[in-house]
């Protein structure tokens, strides 16, 4: 049994990790990448290089402030290792280098993390359409840029960021979509008053972008991506305030490649599977691990920090990581000395923020009109938009009922990628909220593994079924 | 037997393509012992007139030349079996159904059902209250719940099955496979996934799946398709259904207003379009068809 297993090395699982084992817990801390650092702090783990522009190597001197806590003797790191499979009762099944193996964890500390939402449109899946994080990790892995003539969409303040990140690497950015209104976001920057250096932080990336020419088109949406075997071309449009596309002039716009996101959704597969109590709110992102003041799940002895919590960003990752650490250190009879106060209230203050911003950048149903009946929005099974919206017209009102149906989400992604857009084409199509339609069941394993990692481990596989 | 004759003409029945292979079953012997059992079953199925012979191993292998030669002694074979794709066997009876004019209402769970004085019933689904002369309860682990309300409990017991699929394959073999003893059954779908399951169903309400389940199919099919051992699983699940005591199913009249069919005992696929016909022909005609009267709820009295 080991006494406490993180499975995310993210902000938020590297938080917990280092606090637990400071209290003297051993802790196995395990990620699919071969480094930790998460999304966040994705290359901070290796030297930083030489020359890197001023965005980034802020971002790198954090990273490996917090990494350093990794060297604690209590703490087993193993990288390149997928858990696939979680039970209620805190077993988790491992497919990495060391071979299958299946640990039981006294305490389990879920820190999963969360993956950037999509909106689809006639050519979405052309190469050269990618997520913003998806550019961001080519610029911090391996110093690669995307592409030469970028146009950014999407909603929310990571399409500043990152294109401000992008312009300082050499890239040209053709355009800026931004679904929100301008006015809309001025109208609830009150809500952002007690956040100065976020605010100022803003501010300074539409000055930079503007200093360098960049148009930020707020209110805008791509309604179409073009080429033959790649993006070629990019063409917006002003939206309502539902997200329909305004009837007036587009403009077409000649890039390279086209950066979306639309926010992010927690990862909840691990915490589905282990059984735990999930509710839907738009400022979570979506569906997001229900937990107590302490990170607790509704399984008891199972935690869930960061993103998997609903979306808050990597200052509410670090203290609930540092919380649910300490928690689950003091199950385990350690004792800590660190209180529990301040850290909750920074957890607190940092998701008010995010939340509040999921709000105002959240996704608008009208943009589900831009797919055509022939874009695909399962794209592993390649099943329509038409094709959906025609078991939809025959009374399906769930995304596990759509799921046997049409066979979306039946795929190699298991839905990580359609599940919240087809969300959104129910509750475009049937008029009701976007919660009604619930989640996937997640099916173990949450990737696809050899069957050569489920092979039976020991004779007690055999006994109990040889009757 | 009379199910086997339904599955051919489905697809055109319903107008959806449910991918029905008709390419034979064999149960795979894979030690001595269980030879003979073997060959004393094939004798009694062919004595109810029943298409099932023997192969030797070198049959199998020539029948099936991806199976592991080395693991199989021989098998049962009954060329007349096949398969299908269960969603789309459901989705075409429903959109059938549909076309000839049902009603329905789907994401809605029923929580009563009464009597009403004229002799109907009416059925509670979420807001919505149906009045229907004749209500049919076919609701799988849900049906013991709804019997319980109508006054009639019946001993069915939810048992969870648990399969998995890999990632789609090149085609391998077009049969139907199971094992003597029972425990694991496998086929290659349509969109080539190979599909298996089985190990030991476990008493329980929920469906999920355990990973010492998982372990042992994985363990038993990778046997006898050594070659899946590097091939990608891309989903396992687990699914209810309910189990009578006898392992066949319930088709009764519960009360004046209301059939029950349930208690499939993990064989409903098979069943289900055969025992459908037969309840229709006895909503239809008011009289129970003779096919039906072994699969009573009396045959439980002692049980209760
Ligand atoms: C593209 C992008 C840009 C962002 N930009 C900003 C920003 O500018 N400012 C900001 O405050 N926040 C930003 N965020 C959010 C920030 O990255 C997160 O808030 C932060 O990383 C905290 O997340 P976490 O620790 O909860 O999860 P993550 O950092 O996402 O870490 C989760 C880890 O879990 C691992 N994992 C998940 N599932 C499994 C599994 N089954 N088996 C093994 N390992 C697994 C992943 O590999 C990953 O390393 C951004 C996020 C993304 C995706
Ligand atoms: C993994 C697995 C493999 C299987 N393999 C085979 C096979 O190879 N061959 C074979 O013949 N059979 C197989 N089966 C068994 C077969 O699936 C079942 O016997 C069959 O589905 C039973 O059909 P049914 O209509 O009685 O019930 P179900 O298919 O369970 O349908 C019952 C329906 O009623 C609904 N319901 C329940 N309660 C309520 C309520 N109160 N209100 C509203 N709706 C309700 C449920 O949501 C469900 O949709 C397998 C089953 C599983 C899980």
């Amino acid at each position: 049994m080991t006494e406490i297993i993180v499975i995310g090395a993210g902000p938020a699982g590297v938080a917990a990790a280092v606090t637990a084992a400071e209290a003297g817990a051993r802790v196995t801390l395990i990620d699919e990448n071969s480094l930790p650092g998460g999304q966040y702090f994705k290359q901070a783990a290796l030297p930083a290089p030489a020359s890197l522009p001023p965005t980034l190597a802020e971002n790198f001197r954090q990273g490996q402030a917090l990494l350093a806590g990794l060297s604690h003797k209590n703490i087993t790191f193993r990288g390149n290792t997928l858990v696939w499979n979680v039970t209620p009762d805190r077993t988790v099944s491992l497919y990495g280098p060391a071979g299958p193996e299946t640990l039981a964890a006294a305490q389990l500390i879920i820190a999963a993390g969360a993956y950037e939402r999509v909106m689809p449109f006639p050519g979405w899946t052309l190469p050269g359409v990618m997520t913003v994080g998806g550019a961001q990790l080519l610029l911090k892995g391996q110093r690669l840029l995307a592409g030469q003539r970028i146009l950014l969409a999407g909603t929310g303040p990571l399409l500043q960021v990152a294109g401000v990140q992008l312009l300082e690497a050499g890239a040209e950015i053709v355009a800026i979509a931004e679904l929100q209104p301008l006015g809309s976001i001025i109208a609830r920057s009150p809500r952002f008053l007690g956040h100065r250096d976020k605010v100022k932080l803003a501010l300074n990336n539409a000055r930079r972008l503007k200093r360098a020419g960049v148009p930020v088109k707020f209110g805008y949406a791509i309604v179409r991506a073009t080429g033959e075997n790649e993006v070629s071309g990019a063409v917006i449009a002003r939206v309502d305030a539902a997200g329909h596309p305004r009837p007036g002039p587009e403009s077409a716009l000649a890039v390279d490649t086209v950066c979306l996101n639309f926010g992010f959704a927690p990862d909840t597969r691990l915490t589905q599977l282990a059984g735990c109590k999930h509710h839907f709110a738009e400022r979570f992102g979506g569906w997001a691990a229900i937990t107590d003041d302490n990170m607790e799940t509704s399984q008891p002895g199972i935690f869930a920090v960061g993103e998997v919590r609903g979306i808050g960003g990597v200052e509410a990752a670090l203290p609930e990581g540092r919380l649910a650490g300490q928690v689950a250190a003091r199950k385990s009879g350690y004792r800590t000395d660190e209180s529990a106060g301040p850290t909750r209230r920074a957890a607190r203050r940092a998701r008010a923020l995010v939340g509040q911003l999921n709000t105002v950048f959240a996704v608008k149903p009208g943009l589900m009109t831009l797919a055509q009946d022939d874009t695909l929005i399962c794209r592993c099974e390649e099943i329509s938009a038409g094709q959906l919206r025609a078991a939809i017209r025959e009374g399906i009102t769930t995304l596990n009922n759509l799921k046997p149906w049409t066979r979306a989400g039946m795929g190699r992604c298991q839905g990580r990628i359609c599940g919240p857009i087809l969300a959104h084409l129910l509750a475009a199509e049937t008029g009701l909220e976007a919660q009604s339609a619930g989640q996937f069941t997640v099916r173990p394993p949450v990737k696809p593994v050899p069957l050569s990692t489920l092979l039976p481990q020991n004779n007690n596989d055999e006994v109990a079924h040889d009757k | 037997m009379a199910s086997v004759a339904l599955f051919p003409g489905l697809s055109d029945e319903l107008g959806l393509d449910i991918e029905y292979t008709q390419a034979g079953n064999l149960r795979l012997i894979e030690s001595p012992e269980y030879a003979q059992t073997m060959q004393t079953d094939i004798g009694r199925q062919q004595d109810l007139g029943l298409d099932v012979r023997w192969l030797n191993a070198d049959d199998v292998a020539a029948m099936a030349p991806a199976l592991a030669p080395a693991a199989i002694l021989g098998a049962g074979y009954c060329p007349t079996d096949g398969h299908v794709n269960p969603f789309r066997l459901t989705v075409g009876y429903f959109q059938a159904a549909r076309r000839a004019g049902a009603d329905s209402l789907i994401g809605r769970e029923v929580r009563a059902i009464t009597q009403t004085d004229g002799g109907g019933a009416m059925v509670q689904a979420g807001p919505h209250t149906i009045r229907a002369a004749t209500v049919v309860i076919a609701a799988g682990a849900g049906s013991a719940a709804l019997c319980q309300l109508m006054g009639v409990p019946l001993p069915l017991t939810p048992f969870c099955h648990q399969s998995m699929i890999t990632e789609p394959l090149p085609p391998l073999f077009a049969q139907m496979f199971g094992t003597l003893p029972a425990g694991l059954y496998f086929r290659q779908t349509t969109h080539g996934g190979v599909h298996f399951g089985g190990g030991d169903s476990i008493r329980r309400a929920e469906a999920h799946t355990t990973p010492q389940t998982l372990r042992y199919m994985t363990g038993r099919i990778t046997r006898l398709l050594p070659m899946l051992r590097g091939v990608n699983v891309l989903r396992a699940w687990g699914g209810v259904d309910a189990h009578t005591p006898d392992g066949m199913p319930v088709i009764d009249r519960l009360s004046e207003a209301a059939l029950v069919a349930t208690g499939f005992s993990g064989h409903g696929l098979a069943l289900g379009p055969i025992v459908g016909r037969y309840l229709a022909r006895w909503l239809e005609t008011g009289r129970k068809p003779a096919l039906l009267s072994p699969f009573g709820a009396g045959r439980f009295k002692a049980a209760l």
